[in-house]
């Protein structure tokens, strides 16, 4: 009786501790750390630069409307529920990593180069709908052929950035992709996809 | 009483022909044609006048323009380029189109039926387009999960404005969105979010504020919050 008893607790435990792990999945405020200092404007950088910048957020977080992460190569914030404001990850958004790995400008009049930090915990003002219609100053529609490395492929709810070009017409893409896979590099067929639109950030060194 | 104070400014006009003159110039550069102090909508219209329940509670309040159309009737009214933008419609489903006084929308069920898509345009071509935002929003059980604000319009001064989608709650029948010290009343379509604008932009944290009240059919609001939507995806 005191042997059943006894499991019965352990089990009752387990079950509390799975609960509130997973409760507090995404209670995770990784953005204390981060801030939202204003960047300074730098002199124009090359598109190999940006995919050095781009490829510290491989294997970290997603957060949407996010831009802030670290170095550690792991999601700090694991398991946010989707396309959820405030649930203080770590991450960009597809969108937000763009703008920041493009480093684009918080005015979008402005098509200079500013410096943002991976601390910044800063969005910007497009998301994949805007890159895609090649809105603000720094960004034009470009022909889907003539892409090259840190061009972008945008639909109207995703943007990911050419890391490399494949012989077979596939991309390697570097994207910050959802909750569920985080920032890495994958294998995508945007280039064929009708849903896609090339889009190119003008000034690069 | 009455009349006889409205005779009296009669006999002044007669006697000031100086004042006439200058009473119509007044008009004509206050937008006349319109009733006095209300701004024509984007399109170009005068906005109808406000439905009876919600005069009394917001008098003065700018009545917006609502019309569903089908896919061949939207490309007709200029948003071709939208379908372009964020994909085609759901079949057999009409889209919306809102004329406001800053900004005109489309809002449309799309194709598949997991997203509501559409595009916004303003008095000021942006960079050259006819369109200055498109949006696509994910739905479950129907409902837009993100307002997919924009910050790329601006009105006819130059002022950045801001849209969103709001999911109005069942039983509203209108969106009173107060802005400017201006209210614009957005008829609710029913199974569609309401695109609404807002000129309360704030560019350090790429985010925008919409106040928004709900009224219900007999004129009583049902809600009233100051909703903030930040740019994402």
């Amino acid at each position: 009786m005191l042997r059943k008893c006894a499991f019965a607790t352990l089990l009752a435990a387990v079950a509390v501790l799975v609960a509130a792990v997973s409760a507090g999945a995404y209670h995770t405020s990784f953005t204390s750390n981060c801030n939202n200092n204003t960047p300074p404007l730098i002199t124009a950088i090359t598109r190999d630069a940006a995919i050095t910048y781009a490829y510290v957020a491989k294997n970290e977080g997603y957060q949407w409307g996010g831009g802030c992460w670290n170095n550690d190569d792991v999601d700090n914030s694991p398991g946010d529920p989707p396309a959820t404001l405030g649930t203080n990850g770590e991450g960009g958004d597809c969108s937000g990593f763009t703008f920041k790995s493009w480093r684009e400008a918080d005015n979008t009049a402005d098509a200079g180069f500013y410096a943002h930090p991976r601390w910044r915990n800063y969005h910007g003002s497009y998301d994949s709908s805007a890159f895609k219609a090649g809105a603000g100053a720094p960004n034009v529609t470009y022909g889907k052929s003539g892409l090259i490395k840190m061009d972008a492929l945008a639909s109207s709810t995703h943007i990911g950035m050419i890391y490399a070009k494949n012989a077979d017409g596939t991309d390697q893409i570097i994207e910050a992709k959802g909750e569920a896979y985080g920032t890495n590099i994958w294998v995508r067929t945007y280039r064929g996809s009708s849903s896609y639109g090339g889009v190119r950030r003008l000034g690069w060194a | 009483m009455a009349g006889h104070s409205q005779s009296r400014v009669g006999r002044r006009r007669a006697s000031h022909p100086l004042v006439l003159t200058a009473v119509a110039l007044l008009v004509s550069a206050c937008g006349g044609g319109h009733r006095s102090g209300t701004p024509a909508l984007l399109d170009g219209a005068a906005p109808a006048p406000a439905p009876r329940a919600v005069r009394k509670a917001h008098p003065g309040a700018v009545m917006t323009r609502v019309r569903r159309l089908d896919a061949r009737q939207a490309q007709l009214a200029g948003w071709a380029s939208c379908f372009g933008l964020v994909g085609p419609m759901r079949e057999g489903t009409r889209a919306v189109e809102r004329s406001g006084v800053d900004i005109g929308s489309l809002t449309f069920l799309q194709a598949g039926a997991r997203y509501v898509g559409g595009c916004t345009r303003s008095a000021r071509r942006s960079e050259g387009r006819r369109l200055c935002g498109s949006a696509s929003g994910l739905l479950r059980h129907g409902r837009v999960l993100d307002p997919r604000v924009t910050l790329l319009c601006v009105d006819a001064g130059g002022r950045p404005v801001a849209t969103a989608w709001i999911e109005p709650s069942p039983q509203a029948r209108w969106l009173v969105v107060r802005d400017l010290g201006r209210e614009e009343i957005y008829p609710v379509s029913p199974g569609l979010p309401v695109r609404v604008a807002s000129h309360a932009i704030d560019t350090a944290q790429a985010a925008a504020s919409f106040a928004v009240e709900e009224v219900g059919p007999d004129g009583r609001a049902i809600t009233r919050r100051l909703l903030r939507a930040q740019v994402a995806g």
